[in-house]
């Protein structure tokens, strides 16, 4: 394996996401985090609070605010974005836009959001949510958004993996509701959830497909692009991805987010991960620790870490606690 | 039963499938039609919705290159955040 493993091969975190609650009003089988009406996990405020500082120590200068649902935790929701909008970060909100029953109630909610200094916010638009929220009401959250002037606007959405009717919803937004998309951003994510991999739905593509594919089921264009964003749990684990299908890293109450980044530089598998893929990480499993991945099939990179760090003897493979997770620095 | 969505979806696929079912109550009563929705349908060529449906479509295939793939669609990794945020966290943490 590598030799360089000096503080200097460190990966840039650009985003640093927060997971304020699990509590949503709906239960989606895709939710990474299993929120729903009956989760009341919180973020603690002292905590939220001192990891974006940490955060901003690090110069990572973008923040999202997402569940579950947070405007479940609109206090929360506010002094974050009040916290980080006074350390000149960028705040991106994500949320499901239930609360948007009215265009008026849309414009309440948002101007408050605006003069916070938010600039950025995201709705979900995919046929889980749409069982719950009808879509009238991420029209009137997007009319609102638009009209009061964000800087950006988007909407997540899915055309992949078990759902085609994506152009179809927006096709309603923009015809039958007058909604003009023209300047939002549209996000076209794969849907990759426990679920799904569960029902293997997904799981299209061998290792060998899926080291040589170039189309959705990589999530990044080359080695390590995927590690770009930290995400910090209601609980205070710290995942290096948008997700928690990979192991986490660390926990904000045993150890500052500048050294559970430093620690990454001496962990064995999340170097393979960064600096190859997380099936080179497979086959480097499977031939130390007999295990059988490279046999199974995967629908993405982001499946294919969730297979591996599900398992509960590799769901910490990733901090330097684990038995497995260290190896000697070169001098 | 379907919605409206499911009924774009067919007339998308088949244009005059949409035509024959507007003029059958018994097929409509299949869908799940708001008044508004049923009356904006009546009002649409199924040649256009076709052509706005594959307009769409023509988006989400550069958009699938330009912002896809980050399963969470927080889009942190993709080129256009990468490329404004100039810092590093290795010089802050080293």
């Amino acid at each position: 394996m590598e030799s360089d493993n000096t503080p200097n091969s460190i990966p840039n975190f650009y985003l640093a996401t927060f997971i304020i609650t699990y509590k949503c009003p709906f239960s989606c089988p895709m939710c990474f985090f299993s929120c729903g009406p009956e989760r009341n996990e919180v973020m603690p405020k002292e905590m939220a609070f001192k990891t974006l500082e940490e955060i901003r120590n690090l110069k990572i200068s973008t923040v999202c605010v997402t569940g579950g649902e947070p405007f479940l935790q609109i206090d929360l929701m506010h002094d974050l974005i009040i916290k980080a909008v006074s350390y000149g970060m960028t705040v991106i909100l994500v949320t499901n836009a239930f609360w948007a029953v009215s265009k008026e109630a849309a414009l309440e909610k948002l101007s408050i959001l605006k003069k916070l200094g938010l600039k950025w916010i995201q709705f979900s638009l995919d046929d889980q949510h749409l069982r719950f929220i009808p879509i009238s009401r991420i029209a009137n959250a997007l009319e609102a958004a638009i009209e009061l002037g964000f800087e950006d606007i988007k909407i997540l959405g899915s055309s992949k993996g078990n759902t085609g009717k994506f152009k179809y919803q927006l096709f309603y937004l923009e015809k039958i509701l007058g909604i003009c998309i023209d300047n939002v951003d549209i996000i076209d994510r794969p849907h990759v959830s426990n679920q799904y991999f569960e029902d293997h739905e997904q799981a299209k593509f061998s290792l060998q497909e899926l080291e040589k594919t170039e189309n959705s089921a990589s999530p990044a264009n080359k080695p390590g692009d995927c590690l770009t964003e930290l995400l910090i749990d209601v609980n205070g684990d710290v995942y290096p991805c948008c997700n928690n299908f990979i192991g986490r890293i660390g926990n904000v109450y045993n150890n500052n987010i500048k050294d559970i980044i430093y620690n990454l530089n001496y962990n064995h598998y999340f170097n393979i991960i960064w600096r190859s893929d997380p099936c080179k990480l497979a086959r480097y499993l499977d031939k130390t620790l007999n295990t059988d991945f490279c046999d199974k099939r995967y629908g993405s990179w982001c499946e294919l870490c969730a297979q591996i760090f599900q398992n509960d003897s590799f769901r910490d493979l990733l901090t330097n606690t684990h038995p497995y997770g260290c190896r000697k620095k070169t001098n | 039963m379907g919605d409206f969505i499911d009924l774009i979806t067919k007339a998308k696929d088949d244009p005059n499938s949409l035509k024959a079912i507007l003029r059958d109550q018994e097929k409509l009563s299949q869908y799940e039609l708001s008044s508004s929705e049923l009356e904006a349908l009546k009002k649409m060529d199924p040649a256009t919705i076709k052509a706005v449906v594959e307009g769409i479509e023509d988006r989400l295939s550069l958009a699938s290159k330009a912002s896809n793939a980050c399963s969470g669609g927080t889009n942190a990794c993709r080129a256009r955040m990468a490329a404004e945020m100039a810092t590093t966290t290795q010089e802050a943490v080293s």
